[in-house]
């Protein structure tokens, strides 16, 4: 398994996995499109093809589903990202990209959005700066946290976090039952089903922007995993690399949160999944949870549209699925480490 | 290279711990510190390592105060070898050396070709090349000790600071990892360890130094200035002090009534 060769066929395998869903995705919904039609129309948008198919098609495929699949890929990748390097950061793999409260905060950001009804694009806005305020509080916090600086933040994620949770759970008390509360109540739930090419403008830059920095320093989260002072004596400093990483993360859990609602799980569980695939080290085990968070949440959302009549959220569907899995991979997690 | 600390104080809020420390050792030598707990020995290289702040006096490495130097700089001169532990991921062996090659790649690198080598020739010095695939936590406790002894070779540094190495080994382990570190300072290497185990100071230190609340009791050769009295001093109880004349060995048993004495209090 350390075999730097088995490494890279498996890194290609999680590649091409992620072609095939992006590409699958494409073709699966209520509106179904044959795979012929679908190259045809992609093709058509850079040679002069015979048009043979409905105007419905192009706009299907262009304003409805190519959307949606780009923001499922890039918010599965970016939560897995952020997810596995918060994990390497509180040198802890329980600990998922939503500890530090940012997806609280976007969450009450869209709860006050849509309280005030000021339209589609200011909720994912409010949403988005009520998730960055969140952690700005954290790490403004725990800076006074003199005895245990990673505890300090968590300590501190958990306050700000239920601080905002309590603001959200008051604004569904207060907002008018027939059309505020519900509103709130299924923003919350998490889905990609409306998502448009705005939002895709709207979250990809910050999601994108976060991930970099990340997989910039991820040889260093490896040392970072040995803990603050040893890091250090190694030549690391510690606070320096954990606020930026913390930066990235916020962008990616913010801009992510800002679109589709909550969507939980992905950024605990898949890290893990990574980890048995390829093993501890983060210089492949990042590109590896992203490109399986990317996988992952373009075949839930498959499921999200395919499995009812109507829409299942897919944060629904991802606690489903990844509640039962976790389980599975604590369970089998002390074999997995001789 | 050589280290250098004058007049080192430092308080953690009102509890002063170093109370006016001053040495100075040049490389090539094991100088082994003693001391009962909390006598400030980890407090000491904790200071010299850059990861307390606020300490008052002079650390010297080279003639370069330690103090106006960046992690990354600090990390090219001193490297520190910590009590073996857990860890919550997983790494290789190889891996694991690689990390002490980090304070020489640019600020986004990644371990190239050229670190691989140094972490290769690290685990060579110390004679464990064969675990460079082995999982770090699937090898025995000595094992990890010595891949740690191979991280900090990688840092490449002259200075090399260990604190209680041998803490968590068995008797075989220890001695092992003992004489590994005897050879590096052999060739070369200042290192520095703490230690509980006066056995050890007596079989393999250059130089001992000794600890007592917060300031140097005695520093120099262990069969000079090791005697009865002064383990007595440090750990608060009886010690008799014998030697193997045709080896020149001197080693210490705790004396029995004083022993049972404790015991029985």
């Amino acid at each position: 398994m350390r075999d730097p060769k088995h490494i890279k066929i498996r890194m290609s395998g999680l590649a091409a996995l992620l072609a095939v869903c992006f590409f699958g995705s494409f073709l699966l919904g209520k509106y179904a499109i044959d795979p012929w039609t679908l190259l045809k129309i992609l093709l058509s948008r850079v040679m002069e093809i015979p048009v043979d198919w409905t105007v419905q098609d192009e706009t299907v495929l262009f304003n409805v589903r190519l959307p949606r699949v780009i923001m499922g890929a890039v918010i599965g990748g970016g939560l897995a990202c952020a997810g596995a390097a918060y994990q390497g950061i509180f040198q802890n793999p329980m600990v998922s990209p939503d500890i530090l409260g940012a997806s609280n905060g976007a969450a009450f950001g869209a709860a006050l959005g849509l309280f005030f009804t000021v339209g589609y694009k200011a909720v994912s806005v409010s949403a988005f700066l009520f998730g960055i305020m969140a952690v700005v509080i954290v790490l403004t916090i725990s800076r006074r946290v003199k005895f245990n600086v990673t505890l300090g933040l968590i300590l501190a994620g958990i306050m700000v976090g239920s601080i905002f949770n309590a603001g959200v759970s008051y604004l569904k008390l207060v907002a008018d039952p027939t059309d505020t509360l519900p509103a709130i109540t299924y923003w919350l739930m998490g889905s990609l089903a409306s998502i448009r090419t705005q939002d895709v403008f709207f979250a990809c830059p910050p999601i994108i922007i976060g991930i970099l920095p990340i997989l910039l320093l991820r040889w260093r989260l490896n040392v970072l995993t040995m803990g603050d002072e040893e890091a250090r004596t190694m030549g690391i400093n510690a606070r320096v690399v954990r606020t930026v990483v913390i930066g990235g993360a916020t962008l990616i859990t913010a801009a992510a949160v800002s679109v589709s609602g909550l969507i939980g799980w992905v950024g605990l569980v898949i890290p893990h999944f990574a980890r048995m695939i390829v093993g501890d080290d983060y210089r492949v085990m990042l590109p590896a949870s992203i490109l399986l968070g990317s996988s992952f949440l373009l075949v839930v959302d498959n499921f999200a549209r395919m499995l009812a009549t109507r829409e299942i959220p897919i944060g629904i569907l991802t606690a489903f699925i990844g509640a039962p899995f976790f389980l599975y991979l604590i369970l089998t997690e002390g074999g997995r480490q001789r | 290279m050589e280290l250098q600390v004058n007049d080192l104080y430092f308080s953690y809020k009102s509890n002063e711990v170093l109370k006016g420390i001053s040495f100075q050792v040049s490389e090539g030598a094991l100088l082994c510190v003693l001391g009962r707990n909390g006598a400030g020995k980890s407090t000491l290289f904790r200071c010299i390592l850059g990861l307390l702040k606020g300490w008052r006096g002079q650390i010297l490495i080279d003639g370069t105060d330690a103090g106006n130097l960046s992690p990354v700089q600090l990390a090219e001169k001193i490297s520190y070898i910590p009590q073996n532990h857990s860890t919550a991921f997983s790494y290789s062996v190889l891996d694991m050396v690689l990390m002490g090659t980090t304070a020489r790649l640019k600020r986004f690198g990644n371990p190239g070709k050229q670190e691989r080598k140094i972490a290769e020739s690290s685990l060579d010095l110390v004679n464990i090349r064969h675990l460079k695939d082995r999982n770090f936590q699937g090898i025995s406790g000595g094992e990890q000790q010595l891949v740690l002894i191979a991280r900090a070779l990688a840092q490449q540094t002259k200075v090399i600071i260990m604190d209680e190495p041998c803490s968590n080994l068995d008797y075989g382990n220890q001695i092992k990892v003992m004489k590994a570190v005897k050879d590096l300072a052999k060739q070369g290497y200042l290192i520095i360890q703490s230690t509980h185990n006066p056995e050890h100071v007596f079989l393999f230190a250059d130089k001992v130094m000794v600890i007592l609340d917060g300031i140097i009791g005695a520093m120099g050769r262990a069969d000079e200035i090791l005697t009865a009295e002064l383990l007595r001093e440090i750990y608060g109880i009886h010690v008799n002090l014998h030697e193997i004349t045709e080896r020149r060995l001197k080693f210490c048993i705790p004396d029995q009534r004083e022993v049972s004495y404790v015991e029985a209090l």
